[in-house]
């Protein structure tokens, strides 16, 4: 897996109340993504290593279980068309 | 008579067709306007254009994007939109009347969450409930029990706006819903026709228990907008999401999981 990704420029997305919304525009699907799934959306840019770091130092959680996670949702939004390697 | 005027909330469209529409006015008879006013006329024609074909049987729509405006294309109709109220529908030749009619209101459902979107509202899949002198809208996909809660609402006295489709738009600093025109199980006489502010808006979900349970802002967006009717593309989307957060500003969102009787009514 890379550690570098870009989001879908079709999919449109505004944080609400520390909330992430999603919506793919061409597939018409509207994704909410909780609080440490919204913190990996707008933290993206900073690959799984900066992504990790964010998530250890606001969430309760140790660094191995924090990046199998992350790139474990990562994965999940790359399946659904949200996210491209890059 | 071949021109009507239809009333959809607060727009009034005008009908110019080729043909007699006294069946038309007959199906919308308490929507229709004796005032001579209006806000947009649509053309009504017949000829060629780029139909999708009768395909299969399934009713299909593309929307495109075109010099003329906006463009829905079905098997038997393209219908042609631009926000400066000149309006145009082609109807296929020698359609059948109920095909013609079908095809008429769907190009007015279109239309209608056009002129909405470019008016801070939109159409929403729901049953409109008045109490207590304000709308609570519960939406909800087929099935979902939109026409049970006006049913059981109607026992309890309440105004119902449409059991299917109703018009959520912004005046001033408030919300408001109007019943639409529009085809649901409820004859049109029993819609009610006011304008009323919205209280809140409410996700159906069939249950063995009632309860009501508020849900948070970002849910809200998304289980509105996927009840929304007729939005397709990137700049509807980001416009409707911003209709929908202004309206979460004013009115929240719950969840009703509701049994098959009227113990919802107190919840609402």
């Amino acid at each position: 897996m890379s550690h570098h990704f870009k989001r879908n420029p079709d999919v449109s997305w505004q944080v609400v109340d520390g909330q992430a919304v999603l919506i793919h525009n061409r597939m018409g699907e509207i994704m909410v993504l909780n609080e440490v799934g919204s913190e990996v959306w707008k933290n993206l840019e900073k690959g799984i290593e900066g992504i990790t770091e964010v998530i250890v130092e606001n969430f309760d959680v140790n660094k191995e279980t924090a990046q199998k996670d992350v790139e474990e949702f990562i994965n999940e939004l790359i399946k659904v068309g949200a996210v491209t390697e890059s | 008579m071949k021109e009507m005027i239809l009333k959809v909330g607060p727009f009034k469209i005008l009908l110019d067709t080729d043909k007699n529409v006294e069946n038309l006015i007959q199906k919308y008879k308490p929507f229709i306007s004796e005032e001579k006013d209006f806000h947009y006329k649509v053309k009504v024609l017949e000829g060629e254009d780029l139909f999708l074909g009768q395909g299969d049987g399934i009713l299909n729509y593309e929307e495109r994007l075109l010099e003329a405006g906006k463009v829905i294309f079905s098997n038997f109709f393209a219908g042609y939109y631009k926000s400066d109220g000149d309006l145009k529908l082609v109807l296929m030749k020698n359609l059948d009347a109920t095909v013609r009619e079908n095809s008429l209101e769907n190009y007015l459902r279109w239309v209608t969450s056009k002129i909405l979107m470019d008016n801070s509202g939109f159409l929403l899949h729901s049953c409109g409930v008045v109490k207590n002198g304000k709308a609570t809208l519960l939406f909800g996909s087929s099935g979902d029990g939109k026409t049970t809660i006006s049913d059981f609402s109607k026992r309890k006295g309440a105004k119902i706006l449409s059991d299917d489709l109703n018009i959520v738009i912004k005046d001033k600093d408030r919300f408001f819903a109007y019943s639409t025109p529009f085809y649901g199980f409820m004859a049109q006489g029993e819609k009610d026709r006011g304008k009323y502010e919205i209280e809140k808006v409410v996700r159906l979900r069939k249950s063995i228990e009632t309860r009501l349970e508020k849900v948070s802002k970002a849910m809200a967006v998304a289980l509105i907008m996927a009840h929304c009717h007729f939005v397709s593309d990137l700049e509807r989307n980001n416009r409707l999401k911003d209709v929908v957060l202004d309206l979460l500003r004013c009115v929240d969102c719950y969840e009703l999981y509701f049994e098959k009787n009227d113990s919802f009514w107190d919840l609402i």
